[in-house]
């Protein structure tokens, strides 16, 4: 079976919503390519929008991407999407298993309620990265999340468990009400970060939010070794290098148990 | 039958379906590692009254840990999965929590999934921290040297117990030799044990006694003491019978630890002094699995 390739045809501003590609289930082609989609004011055939070719509906692969497809993985499930170009909002929005791969950038919202699954955003993610969807009280319920570059502002809320890498900058009002999981971030870090969380684990290079922690003494844990090999072997990189991170542990405050590795 | 000159009898060893499970542990040095791994497999001899069968299989390197650290990987085997189960946490409660700079990980993927640092966790009196990676989850149980790490679960899987072979010598001192051997080669083979001490047990037993409250008793054909007064399966020659019992994975594991062992054993010096190999069996009717020991090294 040869994967199942969309390359887009799209030059108008309209936005398209994808969410149909997670729900693909046949491998036959025409039944593929005269899946309906409402496009603008109109009913579209995909074949109209898309080339389309291939037929194996687990490995789909997205060409010429741009700003206005919406929605791709939302809710996916034992899927791969590899995509090329940039994405619009939701990416990965409330997905559950699978894997998406963006060689570019994605805008808003995106992997909002993800329940599972891994994401590889090889460029960099718009605000509300990880928010809360409408639907549901915590952010990132699970999963693994690679972001190479920057991710805007409003970022990471009510996030429940998961693992999320970012290689670049975060921005302003990220990381609130955090209930637990784990955080790399390897660039700046912007204003009000980590506000209200009750527990959590950071992996960060800004020293300059650490103020605001209670510096633990230099007890040496196994669990740092232990992520810096899982998150170094899944990424093939060696993103965490440093074998004796200082750390934080607990806010000055309110004594919640935020955990801190300056890495 | 003879492999290069070791006369093997025309005979089979007889073993049972067992549930098994595998764990790593790790810990800053390998004799911290090597100290936990020797403490929880501390009597775990025979299902018979240790509840579980346990052994080293074999010293892990830093790289084939999910920690970095040198380890061990440990297998269990016990007739149940309820044995199973209390056995492992209770054992890694007394043994691994305690030794200093240790952690403890599932070394076996599978769909039967049994607890392994599932309620170890609640030593941590609320500050332990769930970690979850890849569909798996760790906790981080804090204690005085830094942290305990453990994984949640892990996987039970169908194996067998009781491979066997009997080393039947001249002297006593030529019979251990030889069964070091064979126990030197075992360590080398993934996915099997050999639980008694050292690889080696010289009370083999027979089902049954001549006193109701017992199940197993001495087996008297293979007492070189007894062999003029019951009905021995010894020759006048036989002045020491050892035994080496085997749990495995599969049947070829156990397979091959036989017939590796063996073929060791005969090219070593002290195959002049071997009179012959057997195995101990209860007739066939009791265990799932035989291994017939010519059958293996043909």
């Amino acid at each position: 079976m040869k994967p199942l390739i969309f390359k887009c045809k799209i030059k108008d501003k309209q936005r398209l919503d994808m969410s149909w590609l997670s729900r693909i289930n046949t491998t036959s082609l025409s039944d593929i390519k005269n899946i309906a989609v409402s496009y603008g004011s109109k009913i579209y055939k995909i074949s109209k929008l898309f080339d389309v070719s291939g037929n194996n509906y687990k490995n789909i692969i997205i060409k010429n991407s741009n700003q206005r497809l919406d929605n791709i993985g939302n809710n996916l499930k034992d899927k791969e999407i590899t995509i090329f170009g940039d994405t619009g909002f939701g990416l990965a929005r409330g997905m559950c298993s699978g894997k998406i791969t963006l060689h570019g950038n994605t805008g808003k919202n995106a992997c909002s309620g993800m329940r599972g699954g891994s994401v590889y955003i090889l460029g960099s993610a718009d605000d509300g990265f990880c928010c809360l969807p409408t639907s549901m009280n915590e952010g990132l319920v699970d999963g693994f999340i690679y972001v190479q570059k920057n991710v805007g502002n409003n970022s990471i809320i009510r996030m429940r468990r998961g693992n999320i890498v970012i290689g670049g900058a975060i921005g302003k009002n990220s990381c609130l009400e955090l209930i637990s999981g784990s955080v790399t971030i390897l660039g700046k870090i912007g204003s009000n970060f980590c506000k209200n969380a009750r527990r959590g684990t950071f992996f960060i290079k800004d020293k300059s939010v650490c103020k605001e922690y209670i510096k633990a003494n230099d007890t040496d844990l196994t669990f740092y070794n232990f992520y810096k090999i899982k998150i170094n072997s899944i990424l093939k990189k060696n993103l965490l290098k440093s074998s004796s991170p200082k750390r934080y542990f607990g806010t000055k405050n309110n004594r919640q148990l935020v955990e801190l590795f300056i890495v | 039958m003879k492999i290069n000159g070791l006369a093997i009898e025309n005979t089979f060893a007889e073993a049972f379906n067992m549930k098994a499970s595998r764990i790593i542990v790790t810990a800053d040095n390998v004799k911290w590692a090597k100290n936990a791994a020797i403490s929880f497999t501390g009597f775990a001899t025979s299902v018979i009254a240790c509840g579980v069968e346990a052994g080293i299989e074999r010293q892990l390197k830093t790289k084939e840990t999910p920690d970095g650290r040198p380890g061990y990987s440990i297998l269990l085997f016990s007739m149940s999965r309820s044995q199973l189960e209390k056995q492992l946490e209770t054992r890694a409660g007394q043994c691994i929590l305690t030794c200093p700079t240790t952690a403890l990980f599932s070394g076996l993927d599978g769909e039967d999934m049994i607890p392994l640092g599932k309620n170890l966790k609640y030593f941590g009196d609320g500050y332990q921290i769930s970690k979850r990676i890849n569909k798996k989850r760790f906790w981080r149980i804090p204690v005085m040297d830094g942290e305990f790490m453990c994984e949640e679960m892990t996987a039970r899987v169908p194996a067998i117990g009781g491979g066997n072979f009997l080393l039947l010598a001249k002297s006593r001192s030529s019979c251990l030799s030889a069964c070091e051997i064979a126990v030197d080669v075992m360590s080398n083979i993934d996915n099997i044990i050999t639980p008694f001490p050292g690889g080696v047990v010289r009370s083999g037993s027979k089902v049954g006694s001549k006193y109701k409250a017992l199940i197993a008793s001495t087996n008297d054909a293979f007492c070189p003491s007894l062999s003029g007064i019951t009905g021995s399966k010894l020759h006048k020659s036989v002045n020491c019978v050892m035994e080496i019992v085997i749990n495995g994975l599969t049947k070829e594991d156990i397979d091959k630890g036989i017939r590796e062992s063996l073929i060791a054993i005969s090219k070593s010096k002290y195959k002049k002094d071997i009179v012959s190999i057997s195995a101990g069996n209860y007739g066939g009717k009791l265990g799932q699995h035989h291994f017939h020991l010519r059958k293996i090294l043909k």
